[in-house]
């Protein structure tokens, strides 16, 4: 009696075993963290990703592109999603750990810079950009004495953003944002603040302003007596690809990851499947930019050397 | 007609049969049975720990914030906390360059910058300003409300009322700040330009909007506590008032109210200090912008806001990181303070009264 339960219960230990061992094998997972404005974009990505190789599951988790990096130093992803170049203070911290990083570029980003719809600013240049962030002009007369003499209502990113940074760096080429600035913690938020006040400027990811019917993009031009760039196509509800992808665009990001030169196999195939054809029409489909064509041969020399 | 209480029935006052005050004395002295007390001893011991647990972790916050809070001291000049210097750039609209003019004194609370700005006076002027327009709100709303409740509603009204307000205490701030956000900041912002106020009411989301979402939070505070203190005046006073030939109006407004006076203080003190430390319903609604515009429909940011929104980016031991600390720990000491005040007002309200 006692012998035939003590067998009952091996036997089912036992079969325990088979049915979870395998299934712990197969199920590979691969944990993202990073950058929110790429969030939606690797959510996706992870989505189809998932569909087409059943076993693997990744977890996407925001933050920004600061917080990714860091988990990818301290060990806590496999990848890093982030909307700017890592900092060289962060590759030097990352080798004083004993990790070397690979830079893998999926798409590109043009950061769109917009004003209410009813506003009658059509176009800015970087410096004019960069006078309203750094607080150096409080009212749209002091860019063109034909613009309405109101209060400028500026609104940006929260310092934990990438987007932040990289606006900081290349629209304000390391000045200080001003005071007086809203700081908002999604990019989402700054596209409906913007539509929804006549004196609001924000910038972003181009993706969130085309949605909102509200805020309008305006063309922005490297500096004076150069021309002005729209990044969207006409009507503004789509992005322009190619402006941005041949540069002429003047505030545009690569959108990137970062791994771990020892990153788990499951996490290069994903990254290398971003760059298939079938990728790109995720890139697409939430209105980034594809990598146009060169970039992509280029990838492939770099990864075949 | 007799005024005399009628005597208790029966023995009129006297303890009861057989429990004169010798042998209760006597059951006393001999002392409960051993395993009672044991059980009285266990329960008053737990009680204790439960008490001392509170008191501890008082004052290890305490201790904590103002460890990590004075090292932001010794990383920055104590001046640095009010201004800090920045250089000047100006817009040439003529040449669409930016021209650097020298340097000046700048109150800028802008921590991720190099070196980090950390004057706090935006974020006091942002916590303040939100606080004293929230007590103003809330303080008018509420004082009439409070003196409704405890003076002009029938009991009916009241039994459905106050537990109404109660409810909207126990509200998640989170959810008052989204109903904001959502439903009332845009349509002020377009009435406000409708009526022609765009130069006055600039931000669609500012201290005014922020404020008077915190009001929703303290107007039951205020009201339920003033209701207290003014159920607490004894009724002689209402009596002789209105015996006097006052109307209701005339015994609350000059009578009750100034009777409860320091209930009603200590009411608008405590929702004073819970505007300071509210925290969700600015963050969304105050427009986030640690800024000192002396206009109440511009966007600011405050202490409570800037330490939820930036504890996560300020790296570990940094002056940022240090001078979030500073500024709760300066944000713990104002609370605390607001409270004794209060506590001192109704402790001699208590004596007046004689409660």
């Amino acid at each position: 009696m006692f012998r035939s339960a003590l067998v009952l219960i091996l036997a089912v230990l036992g079969l325990l075993a088979t049915t979870t061992m395998p299934a712990q094998e197969s199920s590979t997972r691969i944990n993202v963290s990073g950058s929110d404005t790429m969030n939606l974009l690797t959510q996706r990505f992870a989505e189809a990703y998932q569909a087409a190789n059943p076993g693997v599951e990744i977890s996407v988790r925001g933050g920004g592109s600061g917080v990714g990096i860091n988990d990818l130093m301290e060990g806590l992803v496999d990848i890093a999603q982030s909307s700017r170049s890592m900092k060289p203070e962060e590759i030097e911290r990352m080798k004083a750990g004993g990790k070397e990083v690979e830079e893998h570029i999926v798409g590109l980003d043009g950061l769109a810079v917009a004003v209410h719809v009813s506003s009658p600013v059509q176009e800015l240049s970087l410096n004019q950009i960069k006078a309203i962030y750094t607080g150096s002009v409080q009212r749209w007369s002091q860019l063109n004495p034909e613009w309405p003499d109101e209060r400028i209502i500026v609104y940006s990113r929260e310092s934990n953003s990438g987007t932040y940074d990289f606006f900081k760096e290349h629209v304000l080429r390391g000045a200080d944002f001003g005071n007086g600035i809203s700081y908002l913690a999604a990019t989402a938020a700054i596209a409906n603040s913007v539509g929804d006040n006549r004196n609001a400027i924000g910038f972003g990811g181009i993706a969130y302003f085309v949605r909102v019917p509200n805020a309008r993009i305006v063309a922005v031009s490297a500096g004076r007596g150069q021309a002005a760039v729209l990044p969207v196509e006409e009507g503004g509800t789509h992005p322009k690809y190619s402006v941005i992808q041949d540069g002429s665009y003047p505030i545009s990001r690569p959108l990137q990851y970062y791994t771990t030169t020892t990153a788990s196999p499951a996490a290069k195939a994903f990254l290398a499947w971003m760059k298939t054809p079938e990728g790109q029409k995720i890139v697409e489909q939430i209105e980034y930019i594809p990598l146009g064509d060169s970039a992509l041969a280029g990838e492939k020399n770099d990864s075949s050397e | 007609m007799s005024l005399r209480i009628p005597p208790a029935a029966g023995n009129g006052g006297a303890p009861p049969p057989g429990l004169n005050a010798t042998r209760l004395r006597e059951r006393l002295r001999r002392g409960v049975s051993p395993f009672r007390r044991f059980r009285e001893k266990t329960v008053e011991g737990m009680l204790l720990v439960c008490g001392v647990i509170s008191t501890v972790a008082i004052v290890l916050i305490f201790f904590f914030l103002f460890k990590e809070g004075i090292k932001a001291a010794s990383m920055v000049e104590l001046d640095e906390f009010l201004y800090s210097t920045v250089s000047v750039l100006e817009y040439d609209i003529e040449l669409d360059e930016m021209v650097n003019k020298g340097e000046k004194t700048d109150i800028v609370w802008q921590p991720a910058s190099d070196p980090p700005r950390v004057s706090i006076v935006p974020l006091l002027w942002g916590s303040f300003g939100i606080a004293f327009l929230t007590a103003i709100i809330s303080t008018l709303a509420g004082v009439a409300a409070g003196t409704y409740l405890s003076e002009m509603a029938t009991k009916r009204t009241r039994d459905i009322v106050k537990p109404m307000l109660e409810l909207l205490v126990g509200i998640p701030t989170v959810v008052i700040g989204f109903f904001m956000l959502a439903v009332i900041a845009l349509p002020l912002y377009r009435f406000a330009v409708s009526i022609g106020l765009e130069k006055i009411y600039i931000d669609t989301y500012n201290m005014f909007v922020g404020s008077v979402g915190v009001s929703i939070v303290i107007i039951p505070v205020i009201a339920s506590l003033v209701d207290d203190a003014l159920r607490s005046v004894p009724d002689d006073l209402r009596a002789a008032s209105l015996s006097l030939g006052a109307t209701r109006w005339q015994t609350s407004w000059r009578v009750v109210l100034p009777a409860g006076i320091s209930g009603v203080f200590a009411a608008i003190i405590l929702g004073f200090g819970r505007a300071i430390g509210e925290t969700m319903i600015v963050l969304m609604c105050a427009g986030n912008a640690p800024q000192l515009v002396a206009n109440p429909f511009a966007a600011v940011r405050t202490m409570t806001a800037s330490i939820a929104a930036e504890m996560g980016t300020a790296g570990q031991g940094t002056i940022w990181y240090q001078s979030l600390f500073f500024v709760g720990a300066l944000l713990v000491t104002l609370t605390f303070v607001l409270n004794l005040i209060v506590e001192l007002i109704v402790n001699r309200y208590r004596k007046k009264i004689r409660l």
